[in-house]
């Protein structure tokens, strides 16, 4: 059996308290009985020794009368070579001037002696001894005792199997539960443990790991159909890529056929290499603390190069620009990232907008936040592709397949939060779309 | 033989055409599934190539819609969905092959092949009439061990005529599996073709193997 098993503990401290418990009683009583036999004992002897001579009749009852000097004076038995006995107890004498208890052999028998000098001006003149045999009692308690132990060690064997029993009840269920979560693996994520409906602890542990196993299967999902994605994104320029040069290869062909190739195929691996670069960025976003690169930088000015951007950009559909921006706000970040979230929220605007339309870019400030405002008159978002517009690799039901990589917004959301911003979306289908971000500001 | 790709992604569109277009294909592209259903419906295809995901109508739904409407053309079914459960799909759905991108462009090829030569229920890849031997994924065409260069066009005729040997081939029928949507030309080219080819596979032979069915088409 493991001992660091709690099960083992619990029978130990169990059977432990318990054994303690009963030798505790068990002693107490033994003692409490050994005090009362001898108090009565004892109290018998008093009552004797001031009346000597009405009890000098009781069976087994000595009384022996010392002087001074130890010697026997008066004795009602008769004394044979038990001189050094009595030397024993006249030292007792010597030294109490009360009586004194005191359980002495006389040859074979136990008797217990009340020893009672009697002192005039401090010097000892005699020494009453008076004796009761006490054999039947002494017998008495220690037939007492054997008994007491006896039922001790016949109470063990119990008490150990309740304290077996006892953790069983209690360690059951939990090991019931680490043996089903022991079945649990990557393969049965969805697999979830009994609810014992005891309505205890085991019954919140279990609801708690289940909620744990929700939570677990929910983002395995999520991480295993983003990996799906990733894959299915690459697919398409790579069988693009390989397509082209198989074809290129199968029969010889001129140089500027070979040239076009090569072209062809940049293209691709420039869209793969895009690819990847989203897939770092959101990599960074996904590792929470990644604050190496923060420093204060001034949004406005950030803002503004990317509103000058946008002006060229919008400059092709002949999109107005409208900038409104307060000067010198300052934030504390990772100015990198920021301009890369507010570039693909400002581009999105520029080419959901249609032709002569118009977008605007507001930067406020409060006392505690930056608030930029990008809005624009394009087609908007429905409220179905709203829900899942910061999703990785969503792409709106009505926009091309070819359009973008689906990471842009899931990228832009996770580096406002990564820099305990917030980003709000709202929009109305043929209307426009307002995005808001909120950053706390550095003072 | 003429061939319809419905894929959203222009440019591997464009590479697949440009194979197709090679191996003496008439090629008709589409990129969404709406235009690839009208013109599958519409024309006369000897094999659909098909994307999964495609804009307006998805290809699943594309492929249903064909078979519904009782077309027995081909359809390969070319896309990046790759696990079990969408293969099943698609091929439950109707289609007769299923491919993965990224795709080796040989191996695509050989199964184009394969589809078109079973649709005409050719048991061998290669063709051949009283010694006159083509084969149509090396482009090679021989009389008694002899070869015949032949133009691309020349050869989707013959090739043509072969697969539907001792059958009257119509000039709409040539036209339609030998040109693409944008053939505008006059049918008469039909007749100059064909002029050429039996010269070419007739010259110094008795059997010039090329019949003429007079308002009808030809036969070989």
């Amino acid at each position: 059996m493991n001992t660091k098993s709690i099960r083992f503990r619990i029978i130990i401290l169990f059977s432990s308290i318990l054994i303690i418990a009963i030798s505790v009683i068990f002693a107490s009583f033994y003692i409490f009985t050994d005090k009362i036999i001898y108090q009565e004992v004892d109290k018998n002897l008093s009552l004797h020794t001031d009346n000597l001579d009405q009890f000098n009749n009781v069976s087994g009852m000595v009384s022996i009368l010392l002087d001074k000097n130890g010697n026997v004076l008066k004795s009602s038995i008769d004394l044979n070579s038990s001189s050094i006995l009595f030397n024993n107890l006249f030292k007792i004498a010597q030294k109490n001037k009360a009586s004194t208890f005191i359980n002495q052999s006389m040859g074979n028998t136990p008797m217990r002696f009340l020893v009672k000098p009697t002192w005039v001006d401090n010097n000892l003149t005699e020494v009453l001894l008076v004796a009761h045999p006490i054999e039947a009692i002494q017998k008495t308690l220690n037939s007492l005792l054997s008994t007491l132990f006896v039922i001790f060690v016949i109470f063990i064997a119990p008490v150990i199997l309740g304290a077996f029993l006892f953790t069983q009840k209690i360690i059951n269920p939990i090991s019931s539960i680490i043996k089903n979560m022991d079945d649990i693996t990557t393969e049965n994520l969805d697999k979830r443990l009994e609810n014992p409906k005891s309505g205890d602890e085991i019954e919140k542990l279990s609801l708690t790991f289940n909620n744990l196993l929700d939570r677990l299967h929910q983002s395995f999902l999520r991480e295993r159909r983003f990996i799906e994605d990733i894959a299915h994104e690459l697919k398409t320029p790579i069988a693009t890529l390989k397509g082209g040069i198989e074809l290129t290869l199968s029969k010889d062909r001129s140089k500027t056929e070979y040239k076009r190739t090569l072209k062809e195929t940049l293209i691709d691996t420039d869209r793969i290499s895009k690819l990847v670069s989203n897939l770092l960025d959101l990599a960074w976003v996904g590792m929470s603390r990644n604050t190496h690169n923060n420093k204060q930088f001034n949004l406005s000015e950030l803002v503004n190069d990317l509103a000058q951007i946008a002006l060229k950009l919008g400059l092709q559909k002949n999109i107005e620009v409208n900038i409104d921006i307060k000067p010198n706000i300052k934030i504390y970040g990772d100015e990198g990232k920021i301009t890369r979230a507010l570039l693909n929220i400002i581009d999105n605007a520029i080419k959901y907008t249609k032709n002569s339309g118009l977008v605007s870019i507001l930067l406020e400030k409060t006392s505690t936040e930056a608030i930029i405002n990008i809005k624009d008159n394009g087609m908007g978002i429905s409220k179905v592709d709203l829900e899942h517009i910061f999703e990785r690799f969503y792409r709106g039901s009505k926009t091309a397949k070819t359009v973008g990589s689906g990471l842009g917004l899931a990228i832009g959301y996770g580096i406002i939060k990564a820099h305990n911003g917030s980003i709000k979306i709202s929009s109305k289908v043929g209307i426009g779309t307002l995005v808001e971000i909120d950053l706390p500001i550095s003072f | 033989m003429r061939v319809l790709i419905i894929e959203d992604e222009v440019r591997l569109n464009n590479i697949i055409k440009k194979g197709f277009v090679e191996d003496g294909f008439a090629v008709d592209q589409a990129y969404d599934g709406e235009e690839g259903q009208y013109l599958a419906e519409n024309e006369q295809y000897d094999l659909v190539v098909l994307d999964l995901m495609l804009p307006k109508i998805d290809g699943i739904t594309v492929c249903k819609n064909l078979r519904k409407k009782k077309s027995k053309t081909p359809i390969i079914i070319l896309t990046a969905k790759s696990t079990v459960e969408d293969k099943i799909i698609g091929l439950d759905s109707g289609a007769d092959d299923y491919i993965t991108k990224p795709f080796s462009f040989v191996e695509f090829r050989s199964r184009v092949h394969a589809l078109i030569r079973r649709s005409h229920q050719d048991p061998s890849p290669i063709l051949e009439v009283d010694g006159l031997v083509l084969n149509p994924l090396s482009h090679v065409v021989t009389r008694d061990k002899n070869q015949i260069k032949l133009t691309p066009k020349e050869f989707a005729i013959l090739e043509l005529l072969m697969r539907n040997k001792e059958e009257v081939t119509t000039r709409t029928k040539i036209i339609e599996h030998v040109w693409d949507y944008n053939f505008e030309g006059m049918s008469n080219i039909v007749d100059v073709l064909i002029v050429t080819l039996r010269k070419k596979i007739g010259n110094g032979y008795k059997n010039k193997l090329i019949k003429t069915i007079h308002g009808v088409g030809y036969t070989i």
